[in-house]
């Protein structure tokens, strides 16, 4: 299955992650981002995606 | 779905050879979609010869350059040109600059020196942060903005909306009053139009005496911050930890002018155009109101289908292909992201707004991608945000005013009003 890692130093809370991929990155009531850290295979492209729209380049999809 | 009321801002014909094409005629400069379809259809990488340069048409090369940094410099990436570099006049009055040598940063820089500072920026401007701090004031701005015309019926959209909105920002982000965050606005907008070039001799003038004006604002502000501590913008920059080498001078000016000039002219034409597709789209306004969920879509769709600024620039720093055409090192390339936008190998009926185009699927270029995406594209999603729910929340059945056509940004690669001023029901407010 996919691992997805953010980088928490890098991440600034764009939020373009949440806009592409909202079912495996969400903002909490605290707006901390949270994030799914193994995806299924057919959410792959989804959170490549996401990685791609980081305008910090901060999510990593292994 | 293509709804789009008549809105008499885009006449498109297609030229009959793509070497006759120039982006400069006042054809193109009007509408330029014409001229972009033809390239991307005929010539997708294609040397505009009044400008020097080879413009990048479709999104999959746009998205190569743009993902390649190491071998295309950013050194000049905001202009077609150097303005200053024509007219001696202007480099005579740069020259008393206290900022010499001028350093290049963010944007102009590459990396390692745009990584870090890129950093520092990140640190500074903390969009995050900033956002949740400023949020809900600028909603109440908003609102006030408002309050000014809600009896009238009509407004001005530029300079009664569009302006203030990305300027009350501004006004907290360097902590500055009114009066100071317009004079600094007047100075952006010189340093933008000398930057995309195409100009009045005087234009370019004025940006060169502004710039020395600009210097000694941000050094001032710097030395306060340095003697009384700030937490403006400023003062967070040069807040730095002991392991990092201190930003120069000439770097926090440079930064600065980059962080005012990117937080105003195209957030602006952003707003502005947002209003103008509410205000021409047959359903659009009563949709956006009864579905707020829609907004966020309907502001990506915005900036895919009017790009605030249309291109970026970059040099080759080797040669390279792109698109299957092999290109010398040091050939300058203008990445059209307004042309890439609408690529019909990415987008099915490119050329029209469509709210319910999934724009997670593909995702647009408005504010590049990679290394140099827009630092502060969170921030003006968000200032249209507030923008479009004040707005709707406000004033019922916005159209254009019957008696005064918009006028669209007179800049080059610059998508956008001059003014547009629209009409609403008055008695529904």
């Amino acid at each position: 299955m996919p691992k997805v890692t953010v980088d928490m130093n890098l991440c600034e809370y764009h939020g373009q992650c949440v806009f592409v991929a909202p079912e495996e990155f969400w903002f909490d009531d605290e707006d901390e981002l949270r994030y799914t850290t193994e995806v299924p295979e057919n959410a792959r492209a989804r959170v490549e995606k996401a990685a791609k729209a980081c305008p910090q380049l901060a999510i990593k999809v292994e | 779905m293509s709804d789009t009321k008549s809105d008499g801002k885009c006449p498109f014909t297609a030229t009959s050879h793509v070497d006759g094409i120039s982006l400069l005629s006042a054809e193109s400069r009007a509408c330029p979609y014409a001229a972009y379809s033809q390239i991307r259809a005929e010539d997708p990488v294609h040397f505009l010869p009044d400008q020097n340069i080879w413009m990048v048409s479709r999104y999959d090369d746009v998205d190569f350059v743009l993902s390649n940094p190491e071998k295309f410099t950013s050194k000049e990436a905001l202009s077609s040109g150097n303005a200053f570099r024509d007219f001696p006049e202007a480099l005579d009055i740069l020259s008393r600059s206290k900022a010499i040598p001028r350093q290049r940063t963010l944007i102009l820089a590459d990396p390692p020196v745009q990584t870090f500072h890129r950093k520092v920026v990140q640190r500074a401007l903390a969009p995050g942060k900033t956002l949740r701090a400023f949020g809900p004031t600028i909603e109440e701005r908003v609102n006030g903005f408002i309050d000014r015309f809600v009896d009238a019926g009509q407004f001005e959209c530029v300079s009664q909306f569009s302006i203030p909105l990305p300027m009350a920002l501004v006004s907290m982000i360097f902590d500055v009053d009114e009066e100071q965050v317009y004079r600094m606005k007047g100075w952006s907008d010189n340093f933008f139009a000398a930057l995309t070039g195409h100009v009045a001799k005087q234009t370019v003038i004025d940006a060169a005496v502004d710039t020395l004006v600009f210097e000694e604002f941000v050094l001032e502000r710097m030395q306060k911050a340095r003697t009384e501590g700030s937490d403006c913008f400023i003062g967070k920059l040069l807040d730095q930890p002991e392991d990092e080498p201190p930003l120069t001078d000439a770097e926090v000016i440079n930064i600065c002018s980059q962080v005012l000039v990117g937080g105003n002219e195209s957030t602006i034409n952003f707003i502005s155009n947002l209003v103008h597709t509410i205000a021409t789209t047959d359903g659009l306004e009563n949709r956006l109101r009864e579905n707020p969920e829609l907004i966020p879509n309907f502001l990506e769709e915005s900036l895919r289908h009017e790009t605030p600024l249309q291109a970026m620039y970059r040099i080759t720093l080797e040669p390279v292909q792109i698109g299957g055409v092999d290109l010398p090192a040091g050939a300058k390339l203008m990445l059209n992201f307004g042309s890439a936008n609408r690529d019909e190998t990415h987008y099915v009926s490119g050329e029209d707004f469509d709210l319910d185009r999934d724009n997670r699927e593909t995702l647009h270029l408005a504010f590049g991608r990679g290394i140099h995406a827009c630092a502060g594209q969170t921030i003006a999603r968000r200032e249209g945000m507030i923008a479009l729910k004040v707005l709707l929340h406000r004033l019922k059945n916005l159209r254009l005013a019957d008696d005064v056509q918009p006028e669209p940004a007179p800049l080059f690669g610059v998508r956008g009003f001059k003014t547009l001023n629209i009409a609403f029901d008055v008695n529904a407010t």
